[in-house]
């Protein structure tokens, strides 16, 4: 949405219609018709049928559920998306269920991750270890 | 039939000219109808119960600036006729920008005369109907606050929004905005976080915009919609009602969809 932002190349800018800035901490569960993006403090679950993307500075704790889902920051919740891309400085600890799956190396991720396609059944093809110590963000 | 209210100030000599031009215009125009003025002996509030009263009123428009326009509006909404509001500028006038109200009079009262009406939502904060958006400043400038807050660095306090689609937020920055309709500096802020595609006063949502510090960077604003919410906050902070001023730590808002009618010219900025 704004100009000056690379992490969400993927999105169409005029797609974003909530945004919850760094000064803002949200609790409850947060739903939206239009694409979200966070880089603030969430704890709570949020849902869209559009995009969502979680900005390097943002922390949720919480449930994601969108259609495509970029993780820069951190979410410590499951995820539920079309596709979900944990950027390199991304941390995701919770359980994964996504159609396609992107993670860029420097990423962690901690949890299970169960993929599907539209109209079958869902096959986990993948658990990964839970990591024992995920360095604690500054 | 037209119902003109000119404020208080229009009586100093300054104006006597540019009142003599809208008469003159406005009579040409066959619009000229009825005019009173504000004095300490007839509040607008008096006026305007006067006009509502008429059954012929089916349009009231102000002379003047966005105080009175705010407060014909607030008056219009609370009696529930329908009535279409515009608005004259005498001086400069947020409001009279955001309908398209020109400052060249001839062409204000050309504007008047074609009434092209736009039904627009209104908000609502606590008893009182706003148009444009309420300004929320914690260090409102040129006041003790400010001074306070350059001297000791001052923290903004922390201020509790509930919406009433269920969550809540908090928030610790110095300007809050919450826009039905923008003004020119709102759609100079929305312009800035590229968000001017949401703003719209007749989707029947409010829109709440936090800017850090006079920044409005992606990261820094939040921008979020909703149809009603509540704010609290420890001390009282001066909110900006259309150029009504007042200090607060708690308000309701709420917006009430397709509740006026305006009579907006060419250049409105919604």
């Amino acid at each position: 949405m704004f100009k000056e932002q690379n992490d969400d190349e993927n999105y169409n800018e005029e797609d974003i219609e909530t945004v919850i800035g760094d000064s803002v901490n949200l609790e409850g569960d947060f739903s939206s018709q239009g694409s979200i993006s966070i880089n603030g403090s969430v704890n709570g679950k949020v849902s869209t049928e559009k995009n969502i993307d979680v900005g390097s500075e943002a922390e949720v704790k919480g449930e994601l559920n969108g259609n495509n889902i970029v993780v820069a920051g951190r979410v410590e919740g499951n995820i539920k998306a079309e596709k979900l891309e944990i950027k390199e400085n991304g941390v995701v600890e919770g359980d994964l269920n996504v159609k396609v799956l992107s993670i860029i190396e420097g990423a962690k991720f901690s949890g299970q991750s169960t993929m599907s396609k539209g109209g079958e059944k869902e096959i986990p093809v993948k658990e990964t270890k839970k990591e024992e110590d995920i360095p604690e963000r500054e | 039939m037209y119902f003109y209210i000119c404020d208080n100030f229009a009586k100093k000599s300054k104006y006597s000219k540019k009142l003599e031009q809208i008469s003159l215009k406005l009579a040409k125009l066959g619009i000229g109808d009825e005019r009173a003025q504000i004095s300490l002996l007839r509040p607008i509030e008096e006026i305007i119960r006067e006009a509502l009263m008429d059954k012929r009123c089916t349009n009231i428009v102000a002379i003047g600036d966005d105080k009175v326009a705010t407060q014909s509006i607030d008056m219009i909404a609370h009696s529930g006729r329908k009535i279409a509001f515009g608005i004259i500028p005498l001086k400069p006038s947020k409001i009279a920008e955001s309908l398209g109200m020109p400052n060249d009079l001839d062409v204000c009262c050309q504007e008047i005369s074609s009434r092209k009406i736009a039904r627009v939502d209104l908000g609502k904060v606590d008893d009182y109907y706003f148009l444009t958006s309420v300004g929320i400043k914690v260090f409102p400038e040129n006041t003790l606050s400010s001074v306070f807050k350059k001297v000791f660095r001052k923290k903004s306090p922390i201020i509790n929004f509930d919406f009433l689609e269920g969550y809540k937020i908090q928030a610790q920055v110095e300007e809050y905005s919450i826009i039905n309709m923008p003004t020119a500096d709102d759609m100079k802020k929305i312009k800035e976080g590229n968000i001017e595609s949401r703003v719209n006063p007749r989707d029947g949502l409010l829109d709440v915009l936090i800017c850090e510090n006079g920044t409005n960077s992606r990261k820094k604003s939040s921008f979020l919609q909703t149809r009603k919410l509540s704010i609290e906050t420890k001390s009282k902070i001066e909110i900006n009602i259309g150029g009504i001023k007042m200090k607060k730590s708690a308000m309701k808002f709420k917006v009430y969809p397709k509740y006026l009618d305006l009579i907006v010219g060419k250049n409105r900025l919604f």
